[in-house]
């Protein structure tokens, strides 16, 4: 993938998700919208997903997604905290990061965009709910925005992007 | 009668000095500065002035005759010789019917012993000062009198009768039982120290409390009865007292403690009250025992710790519980939608009807759980009051319900809300469940209408959401507020039973009332009172 992304190159999305149920119901919401499906990396750990990141270990050929979904409640290491990292990164920081969680706790809304999070959205109640949700972040984060170059693009365009 | 007369008989024979020699008005005028003693007969006696008394002497006469005291003598066997002005105006007999009779008409009955007594005594010479007894009127009437009591001696020496001036302490004695008894019955402890922190007086009630006898504290220091870790600052205390009196209680702020003769200790309410006697000042102090208050008090205190742990412990735990609750629901409802949507052309469609009933099962828990969680976060977040304008709060809820409120054709007139005090959020949950119920339980057969109003009673306001619905049975007015209950079949109306629970917390909270009025079948009118701006809570 050399240049801009062509016009039918899959968009990738990481979700950063602990509980099985919900990245599977998370993929099959993505999955059943129209057009290309976007490519999800699913990650069960906030440690983890911070060595993805930032290519550290094993991951050191990740390559960055276009969209980072984000469960507040994970093992070991919090999302919030995975927020923090991924927002302090120079190489992370313009990753929009969604954060997609059950608590609808105010202290969590408020500590998520102070950290940096793009946006903050509740887990719906129901199939027809989180299809829903999913057409919309897609069509909005992956179709509407413009965002900067992601992964390989980045690499290829660098010094341009500082 | 004249004064010379009553004054002249008893010592007919004696011839009195002139007027003019050394006539001891110094004896007779030192009760201006003493009112509390008569006369020292002694003094008069010495003085010449009695002797010159049985004489003509016009002067003798009229002083003795002004003197303010009674003056009486009498023989050595009792009959009465002498009489004064004063003696008529406090024994209520004139010197003409006194005199010639026995000493025996003042002496009231029981005392007669004490006569003979005294004439004997006064026979061997003998002077008798301040002798307390009892002595009657004309009329009966019993006082209390001081004597003093000197032997009248002829030219020759010899002794002739008594001269007795008598000293009506009626009032006094009077006064001072009913002191004695305020003091006494008094159920605070009293005690009086004098300039230098030494116990003059007492009451029973501070022997009871402290457990000494009042002759072992009389005449002690009143460190005696304070721990004695408190005794160096108390006597410090103690000088700045007495340099800057003031009445107060005793040591606002601290934790006072009385120490009893057996050494334990107890809490005490200490009032002070500075007076100035003629020896220096001194302070009268009341002690009330508090043992019993504090006990109370720590009582009442641990208990309200108590609930309030199990308050926030129960609020913690139904967030808790509403917040990990949700979670398996969302599964389940998610999972079994997903089953039908991916094997809906494998299964029958009795099988679709009961994953409709698993989802709906889950989507009506899912509210429970929600509402649980609406209802535990009303008080698990300590919000401040502030002034609030209903009005505006009215607007935005009935915007949010615009909805429910066009479907259903209703109309909301809103004829006063002002300003109260209150959470915004909160406020608007209130009207939010009473409209929402207005608009919900409507009479099928015409339209809502809703009037909303408020009035002022006291300091508060009193909000009424008026409603032209089903109306609620009376007989549910209190159950109606529980959480969870509900009153109509499920199907026939939405809703989990939270709503006025949930109004009722909040309107409690902030120091209100919640009840309704409603006649079946026309209408119901909830009421909530709320405080009004500038009412404290």
């Amino acid at each position: 993938m050399i240049g801009l992304p062509a016009e039918n190159a899959r968009q990738r999305i990481l979700l950063i998700e602990d509980n099985p149920a919900d990245a599977d119901l998370t993929q099959v919401a993505f999955e059943t919208i129209g057009g290309t499906p976007a490519e999800i990396d699913v990650l069960a750990n906030g440690e983890e997903a911070i060595d993805y990141l930032s290519r550290h270990g094993i991951y050191h050929n990740a390559v960055p997604p276009h969209l980072v979904l984000l469960d507040l409640n994970l093992p070991r290491v919090g999302g919030l905290e995975v927020l923090a990292a991924i927002k302090s990164l120079e190489t992370t920081r313009h990753i929009p990061v969604v954060v997609l969680t059950s608590s609808e706790s105010s202290e969590d809304i408020v500590r998520s965009y102070q950290l940096g999070a793009n946006c903050y959205l509740t887990k719906p109640f129901g199939l027809g709910a989180y299809r829903e949700m999913a057409r919309r972040l897609y069509e909005f984060w992956l179709e509407l925005v413009k965002l900067p170059p992601g992964g390989d693009d980045r690499r290829e365009t660098g010094p341009a992007m500082q | 009668m004249t004064d010379k007369a009553a004054f002249s008989r008893a010592g007919e024979e004696t011839s009195g000095r002139p007027a003019s020699e050394g006539l001891p008005i110094a004896a007779l005028s030192h009760r201006a500065g003493d009112r509390s003693r008569p006369p020292r007969l002694e003094s008069l006696l010495q003085s010449g002035l009695v002797q010159s008394g049985f004489s003509e002497d016009r002067l003798y006469a009229a002083v003795v005759q002004s003197v303010s005291d009674p003056i009486v003598t009498k023989t050595l066997d009792g009959r009465i010789t002498g009489w004064n002005r004063a003696a008529e105006r406090l024994f209520g007999f004139t010197a003409e019917e006194a005199i010639g009779q026995s000493i025996g008409i003042i002496v009231p009955v029981g005392f007669q012993e004490e006569i003979d007594r005294i004439l004997e005594r006064s026979a061997r010479g003998e002077s008798i000062d301040h002798y307390e007894t009892v002595r009657c009127t004309k009329d009966g009437r019993l006082l209390d009198v001081w004597l003093s009591i000197s032997p009248i001696r002829a030219p020759s020496g010899e002794i002739i009768g008594a001269a007795k001036i008598v000293r009506d302490i009626t009032e006094q004695r009077f006064a001072e039982r009913k002191f004695q008894l305020a003091v006494e019955a008094c159920p605070s402890g009293i005690l009086m120290i004098d300039a230098a922190g030494a116990i003059v007086m007492v009451n029973a009630e501070l022997e009871r409390q402290f457990g000494y006898d009042r002759s072992e504290l009389i005449g002690s220091g009143v460190d005696m009865l304070l721990p004695l870790r408190l005794r160096e600052a108390h006597a410090r205390l103690r000088l700045q007292f007495r340099d800057k009196p003031s009445v107060r209680a005793m040591g606002a702020g601290r934790d006072l403690f009385g120490r009893r003769k057996d050494g334990s200790e107890f809490p005490v309410e200490i009032g002070l009250n500075p007076t100035s006697a003629l020896n220096g000042a001194m302070v009268l102090a009341t002690v009330v025992d508090i043992t019993a208050r504090k006990e109370a008090e720590k009582a009442v205190e641990a208990q309200n710790e108590q609930l309030r742990r199990s308050n926030a412990e129960l609020e913690q735990f139904a967030y808790v519980a509403s917040h990990d609750l949700q979670e398996p629901l969302r599964m389940v409802a998610s999972f079994t939608q997903l089953l039908e949507d991916r094997y809906g052309d494998k299964l029958d469609d009795k099988a679709s009807t009961y994953i409709g009933y698993a989802v709906e099962g889950a989507r009506r828990m899912q509210n429970l759980v929600r509402d649980l969680l609406a209802y535990s976060r009303v008080t698990s977040a300590e919000k401040s009051l502030k002034p609030v304008d209903s009005a505006a709060v009215v607007a935005a809820v009935l915007q949010r319900l615009g909805a429910l409120i066009r479907e259903n054709g209703a109309k909301v007139n809103v004829h006063s809300a002002p300003l109260v005090m209150s959470d915004e959020l909160e406020l608007g949950q209130v009207f939010q469940n009473l409209i929402g119920n207005a608009v919900k339980f409507r009479a099928p057969d015409r339209a809502p209408a809703i009037e909303i109003s408020a009035e002022r009673q006291n300091g508060m306001w009193q909000f009424s959401v008026a409603d032209n619905g089903i109306g609620i049975d009376e007989r549910f007015s209190d159950r109606i507020f529980q959480m969870f209950q509900r009153l109509h079949e499920r199907g026939k109306y939405e809703g989990s039973g939270i709503g006025l629970a949930i109004a009722k917390k909040i309107v409690e909270r902030h120091g209100g009332k919640i009840w309704f009025v409603s006649v079946l079948g026309q209408g119901t009118t909830f009421h909530f009172t709320l405080p009004a701006k500038g009412q404290p809570q």
